[in-house]
């Protein structure tokens, strides 16, 4: 049995702080007597079927597009792959209510064909499958070449040694990717919301805000995590025992067919079209909707200081949150623990878990917390500082955290898992403590995958709706509130300066990081760089 | 350069003791390398040095430090023991020079640039101090490697199977090298390997692993000339080993008689090399040609002995014998059997 360490005792605490609230879900099932689901029994068939349904159709979608894609631009050449290769992320900052806007308002008769499951898992598979195509673009390129050819050698044919060599191997990558957006499809609550899809989400909603029961809410919420749960769970087992860790692929690049003719162009026209529908012509809409919207007058009064809270609050949570998760990650990586592995797996069940239950979660602690604060003060100093944890952004920020802490820490840990165990040990043989190790080793090789942790978290916040619909101090409104709460007026052109916003902020980064990436590309060997950085220019 | 010494080493895992109660003395200046076949423990035994693993008992000591042991438990970065790995672990964002000179981070900026020059040029790559780890050849990223772990000076240099990774042509000659480069720096230095001729060309002494625990120590030419049990004796290069009766200085076998190192008397068996015997044609021989490896310099042949045994021989490539020929196999004059168990 080792030690603790202090890095374990940090990730532990922090898992602590940070699941503790959602870990409490379940009591709402015992308190106040047995009555459960007498109050909500009506939402459930109705919640059950259509989230399971979209489920597996967003599963397919993204698994299916995001890995045809990254397959597509690493393993075939034709002309201007290097652009469509970056522009295939782009849909990244394309929130999904932002499309639903979109879609509802361009679409004739109110956009009444995509009100249903189906238009949700067609706008989900759109604008989520740039996570699967992320991560399994970079497990692809890292991959060796010596394995492809080896596989060829042995009388496989190209394809067949990408589906029997390549595919199984990017796949704790794609897996991975996939959960990732099947989880940010469990939490949504904009989309499904807008599209009037009666999922686990959508009822929470309703039973909290229509009906005021908040332990009902809870109930279904626990539901909704028993389900995340699953999917991690699942991901787990799909990585099995591997730890995949290999050291440098010999600087042996995957060598790509050059496609000619007819597969060529729609090499090209493919991706170009897909961007075209999720990105470019919402964006053209909204910018003709956003300009009638200024000239006529129609802009809400509080559209400034919403801007400048969803800037704020998404810059500081794109530090905050990465910084946490690297503290997990290294706290996981130096202690393989069951007790820091699980702590680690429990401080990162958040991202299953929508944003106004989180909001509650947070809230009740937090709240009492507040009061002891109050009472202490007035008592002791005779000052009373008001309510300093749920009356400010604090709380706001706690939820993010809880939120957003899985995402960041997947990007972590992937560029984690990539470094060999090897190197820490030559490290610490060359008189580097555990810190130098950290910030000398890990650090700079990691550096890809934090700039993708904080991008994440960025964009992420940029977006988020319903926690922050929820936690929001007086007069915080944010962009993304004030677009949900115009488009389900069916005030469109309202809704489309913020809306706008929001994507171009979540553009910005997403193309920053583009540039960088590409640069850096060339002075280093590319099995180091992790997930999104690893995107050629 | 400091000495190394293990007291009772042990170290499990789960229930496989990979390292088993090892004692050993390195001392300073010295080239000792551990030889043993895979999954013997020689590579915990390396990294119970370097401070990777703690043991569960015995003492390890450097200098007159106890590093590892019942009061001291020295963390590897304190330990200033450089370690090569077998898979090298450069630093991939690293530069060449970066590398060797990351354990130099406590230096003057000075004394760290004046070290890794001259260790850059120790291992003959000053040339390529700009390049990165991916852009060189697998013998450069040895040196680079053997390097990083010059560089600091350390009390002790450790090398994981070093030249598994290099094709046969590079390795005879790199082997070489690395060991003039740890001779010029006056390194202590232990050696890890299953490679019996690098063990034997290589080092000042040879440690013998088996099951975790250490079967002989001793330098080369005792290691292979009296091996201390009939599982060194084969496991270090070829052997015969034949059944015989001691009389005195001699044994009798049914090749002949050799002498003894050491007196003995009754049934022994002992171990006699291929090159121990010798082989010439005759129709009426005692043996027949079964087999023939050439090597260039010399051939292996495999004799079927009238006895029903095969015999191992090997001679000078001067005169060949076909496959199929009758010959008489006696012990060379010189031959010199040691017993074992």
């Amino acid at each position: 049995m080792r030690r603790l360490d202090g890095w374990a005792l940090a990730t532990i605490v922090v898992a602590v702080l940070v699941a503790g609230p959602l870990i409490g879900l379940p009591l709402s099932f015992v308190t106040e007597g047995g009555k459960g689901f007498t109050q909500f029994s009506g939402f459930l068939p109705d919640a059950v079927r259509n989230t399971v349904f979209l489920l597996l159709g967003v599963g397919a979608g993204t698994v299916v597009l995001g890995t045809g894609l990254a397959m597509l631009v690493t393993f075939c050449d034709f002309p201007g792959r290097s652009w469509i290769e970056w522009a295939l992320v782009l849909p990244l900052a394309m929130p999904g209510y932002v499309f639903t806007l979109f879609a509802l308002g361009a679409l004739p008769a109110g956009g009444a064909a995509i009100r249903s499951p189906l238009g949700a898992i067609a706008i989900f598979t759109l604008v989520l499958y740039p996570y699967v195509y992320l991560l399994g673009r970079a497990a692809f390129l890292s991959q060796s070449r010596v394995l492809l050819e080896a596989a060829r050698g042995l009388g496989l044919s190209p394809a067949r040694a990408l589906l029997r060599v390549a595919l199984p191997l990017a796949r704790p990558a794609i897996f991975g990717g996939t959960a990732l957006a099947l989880m940010e499809a469990l939490a949504d609550f904009g989309t499904v919301n807008l599209l009037g899809v009666h999922t686990f989400t959508d009822a929470i909603y309703r039973v909290w805000f229509i009906a005021f029961d908040r332990r009902a809410a809870m109930q279904l919420a626990t539901l909704l995590v028993s389900v995340t749960l699953v999917l991690l769970v699942l991901e787990r087992l799909a990585r099995g025992r591997a730890r995949y860790q290999q050291l440098a692929a010999r600087g042996e690049l995957i060598g790509a067919t050059r496609l000619r003719g007819l597969p060529a162009v729609a090499a090209v026209l493919g991706p170009l079209a897909l961007v075209g529908v999720v990105v470019a012509a919402p964006l053209g809409q909204l910018a003709v909707w956003a300009a009638q919207s200024i000239r006529d007058g129609l802009l809400a009064p509080e559209f400034a200081t919403a801007a400048r809270n969803s800037l704020l609050l998404a810059l500081m949570s794109a530090v905050l949150v990465p910084g946490v998760a690297l503290l997990l990650g290294y706290g996981l990586r130096s202690s393989r623990s069951p007790l820091a592995t699980g702590a680690v797996r429990v401080a990162t069940i958040g991202y299953g878990v929508p944003g106004s239950v989180i909001a509650v979660t947070v809230i009740v602690p937090l709240a009492w917390l507040d009061h002891r604060l109050d009472d202490t003060s007035g008592s002791l100093l005779g000052v009373d500082p008001g309510l300093i944890l749920t009356g400010t952004v604090i709380g706001l920020f706690v939820a993010y955290l809880v939120r957003f802490l899985a995402l960041a820490f997947q990007a972590v840990e992937t560029s984690l898992l990539r470094i060999p165990g090897e190197l820490d040990e030559a490290a610490r043989g060359l008189g580097a403590d555990r810190l130098d190790v950290l910030a000398r080793v890990h650090v700079p090789l990691i550096r890809a995958g934090l700039v993708t942790a904080a991008l994440l978290v960025f964009t992420e916040v940029m977006k988020e709706l319903p926690a922050t619909l929820l936690l929001r101090p007086l007069g915080g409104d944010t962009l993304a509130i004030a677009v949900w709460q115009a488009t389900s007026e069916s005030l469109f052109r309202t809704a489309a300066l913020p809306a706008l916003l929001i994507v171009l902020v979540g553009l910005l980064p997403v193309v920053l990081m583009i540039r960088l990436s590409g640069r850096r590309r060339a002075e280093k060997p590319v099995d180091t760089e992790p997930a999104l950085a690893t995107i050629s220019a | 350069m400091s000495e190394v010494r293990l007291e009772s080493v042990s170290k499990s895992f789960g229930t496989t003791r990979a390292v088993d109660g090892v004692s050993l003395e390195v001392r300073g200046g010295e080239l000792v390398a551990v030889l043993g076949p895979s999954g013997c423990g020689k590579t915990t035994l390396l990294r119970l040095i370097a401070g990777f693993e703690r043991p569960d008992a015995g003492s390890l000591f450097v200098g007159a430090v106890e590093m590892a042991g019942p009061s001291a438990s020295v963390p590897p970065d304190q330990r200033r023991i450089g370690m090569v790995f077998q898979d090298y672990a450069l630093f991939p964002h690293l530069s060449v020079k970066a590398n060797v000179a990351f354990g130099l981070s406590r230096r003057e900026r000075e004394e760290r640039e004046a070290l890794t020059r001259r260790t850059l040029e120790l291992v003959g790559l000053q040339h390529r101090a700009g390049c990165f780890p991916h852009e060189l050849s697998g013998g450069e990223r040895q040196r680079i490697a053997l390097a990083r772990a010059l560089a600091p000076e350390p009390e002790v240099v450790l090398l994981d199977e070093p030249f598994s990774n290099l094709d046969a042509t590079l390795r005879a000659g790199l082997r070489r090298e690395v060991e003039l480069i740890l001779r010029d720096a006056g390194a202590t230095a232990i050696l890890v390997t299953h490679d019996q001729e690098e063990a034997l060309s290589l080092a000042d002494r040879l440690a013998v692993m088996r099951q975790g625990r250490i079967v002989q120590v001793g330098p080369p030419e005792s290691v292979y000339g009296q091996p201390a049990s009939r599982w060194a004796a084969q496991f270090v290069g070829e052997v015969n080993v034949l059944a015989g009766v001691a009389r005195g200085s001699g044994v009798e076998t049914e090749l002949g008689v050799f002498d003894l190192p050491r007196p003995a008397s009754g049934a022994v068996h002992v171990a006699v090399r291929p090159e121990q015997l010798e082989i010439r044609s005759d129709e009426q021989g005692n043996a027949e040609v079964v087999e023939r490896e050439f090597r260039g310099h010399d051939v292996l042949y495999r004799l079927r002995h009238e006895g029903g045994r095969t015999v191992l021989v090997q001679l000078p490539s001067l005169e060949l014998h076909e496959v199929g020929a009758r010959v008489f196999v006696r012990p060379a004059s010189t031959a010199v059997a040691p017993v074992v168990d």
